[in-house]
């Protein structure tokens, strides 16, 4: 399994527990919503970090170039960050119109974000570092013991 | 610098902004046309008046509005940047907008000289932006099934253009006669090859990614298109030698794809993952409801040969898919680009360290409350049903669908407008502090 796969992969996976957050925030389920928020988040800063603490360092470090698509993508990264905070304030306040506008400005950051990774840097890294699948399982399973 | 980045690939505001604006605006003025002239206008196809609506609507609000998409979502999905964008922009869009005025003048006025004016200024705009960005495109590393798709919308806009140049010299010099059996194939280019092309393109992209669903089946994103455009050629050729096999057969195959495209992306939207209705999901699903009542009733026709009311595919194809689509698109391009721009503009001063000068910015339905896109949605609806009756009882029904379209439309500039006026008051508080 290449970088690309294996990232996409944790993008959908990541998806689906914005969606379940989201499904249960407009139906006022706020427990639920929580619940799902917070693995969500959980999630995104487990795939997040791993990008900023692995991935990009490794890519720089291989091409030399550290000022290009990783220094966007880390910028994008920092935007997202903005939203969960304000996606957690509208949920802490109950605040079903906020949370669902906050959420499908994420939505469309996110995925335009994800789009231009697995269509153009996660090749890129393919191209650059190793093919190893089980290495970055590693590092993911590392994550997640931290 | 580092907080600029995430704005070096998506073009000023401006850029996308006054293509979509503008898009209303002709859908509004097309309205108008049909309350003024009334139901005598459509009592044949060829009628100025009815060739004036149906540009102002195919170029003014479709074709204006995916040229400004294109420009705003090319770079996010090619990875593609337009060199000096508010300069190409503006070269592209003034010949535009001032040529289907023109155009449509042409007919309303009878003004031979208009005709050649409007090919001129269109033939100008269209060429400049079909070379830009096909050579673009063939540079993207993006390999894409969506790449390849909007080179042959790109190449489908050509052959549209160069029929439309021949007919319009026909209608506007006496050199020229004009070539009426031409006019079937222009619009099956302009609208099942440009049209078609480039929203089944966007959709691969958009509609799992914004929707959350499965992604389109990857037989459909690799071949459709190229069935499409394959048979629109082969119905181009049957022009020049007329088999009969050749005809029915391309026919049954665009069919078969439209049928394609508007069940996939029904059976993908019914099973997504994101419960939540938005605007957007609305349009795309009422669009490609219409695309499926429309091959399924130009199917059964063709079948037991009968007659359909002149303008029945026409306005499922044009407002009901099309406009549908576009109008759904706009709400999502518009709030997002307004809060990606205001939202590094404050990183910018936060950057400085001037975190009190920094604006609130709103999330997108601040921008565009969904309430009010609900609202444009149904008029939007309501004018396409009276639209389609109008189409089989015009006396009884023109006038109101007219009325309900002219709101419809008007409804959306008055959307797009404000939210433009927003980011304007926006960007006046901030800039107080730079």
């Amino acid at each position: 399994m290449k970088i690309k796969q294996f990232m996409t992969q944790d993008h959908k996976d990541c998806d689906l527990l914005f969606a379940k957050a989201e499904n249960a925030a407009a139906k006022d389920d706020w427990t639920t919503a929580s619940q799902a928020f917070n693995a969500f988040v959980q999630a995104m800063e487990r795939h997040l970090g791993i990008e900023e603490q692995e991935l990009f360092p490794a890519f720089e470090e291989e091409t030399g170039v550290k000022t290009g698509p990783t220094e966007m993508m880390r910028m994008e990264h920092d935007q997202m960050r903005v939203l969960f905070a304000e996606m957690e304030y509208a949920l802490e306040q109950k605040n079903c119109d906020d949370y669902l506008g906050i959420a499908d400005t994420l939505l469309i950051l996110m995925q335009q974000h994800n789009m231009k990774e697995e269509q153009m840097l996660y090749n890129m890294m393919d191209q650059h570092l190793p093919n190893d699948f089980s290495h970055w399982q590693k590092k993911f399973d590392e994550w997640d013991e931290d | 610098m580092r907080a600029d980045l995430s704005l070096q690939q998506a073009p000023p505001f401006s850029v996308p902004a006054r293509f979509l604006v503008s898009a209303p605006f002709f859908g509004l003025l097309a309205a108008l046309i049909l309350l003024w002239y009334g139901p005598e206008m459509i009592s044949h196809r060829w009628s100025p008046e009815v060739l004036a609506v149906t540009h102002f609507l195919t170029l003014g609000f479709l074709t204006m509005s995916m040229l400004g998409a294109m420009m705003q979502l090319m770079p996010v999905l090619m990875g593609m940047v337009f060199p000096r964008a508010v300069l190409f922009s503006g070269i592209i869009h003034t010949p535009l907008f001032a040529g289907i005025l023109c155009l449509g003048l042409a007919w309303l006025m009878q003004i031979d000289l208009l005709f050649i004016v409007a090919l001129v200024l269109l033939g100008f705009s269209f060429s400049l932006f079909i070379v830009l960005t096909a050579d673009r495109l063939l540079r993207s590393a993006n390999r894409h099934a969506t790449r390849s798709m909007m080179l042959l919308a790109l190449l489908a806009l050509f052959f549209t253009t160069c029929l439309g140049i021949y007919l319009a010299m026909g209608h506007g010099t006496e050199t020229v006669p004009l070539a009426r059996q031409l006019t079937d194939l222009h619009l099956s280019w302009g609208l099942l090859g440009w049209v078609l092309l480039l929203i089944s393109a966007v959709a691969y992209q958009v509609v799992p990614m914004f929707q959350i669903t499965d992604e389109y089946p990857v037989i459909v994103q690799r071949w459709l298109g190229w069935l499409i455009f394959i048979a629109l050629l082969s119905l181009s050729l049957t022009y020049l030698w007329p088999l009969e096999i050749v005809k029915t057969i391309s026919t049954i195959v665009l069919a078969s794809c439209l049928l394609t495209f508007a069940l996939s992306t029904l059976w993908l939207l019914h099973k997504r993952r994101r419960l939540l209705a938005d605007i957007t999901m609305r349009f795309w699903q009422l669009a490609m409801s219409c695309l499926l009542l429309l091959t399924s009733v130009w199917g059964i026709a063709t079948l037991i040969h009968a007659d359909l009311p002149a303008f029945l595919l026409g306005v499922l194809m044009i407002h009901g898919f099309a406009m549908s689509t576009i109008n759904g698109m706009m709400y999502k391009i518009i709030p997002f680009i307004i809060w990606l721009h205001l939202s590094v503009h404050n990183k910018n001063l936060r950057g400085r360290g001037e975190r009190s000068s920094q604006v609130n910015v709103p999330h997108m339905r601040k921008i565009i409350p969904e309430a009010a896109a609900l609202w444009q949605f149904r008029f939007h609806l309501l004018s396409l049903v009276l639209l389609l009756l109008a189409t089989i009882w015009p006396l009884w029904f023109f006038y109101p669908a007219a009325l309900l379209f002219a709101i419809a439309q008007a409804f959306l500039l008055f959307n797009l407008l404000k939210s433009v006026r927003f980011y304007n008051k926006k960007l006046a508080e901030l800039s107080t502090f730079i």
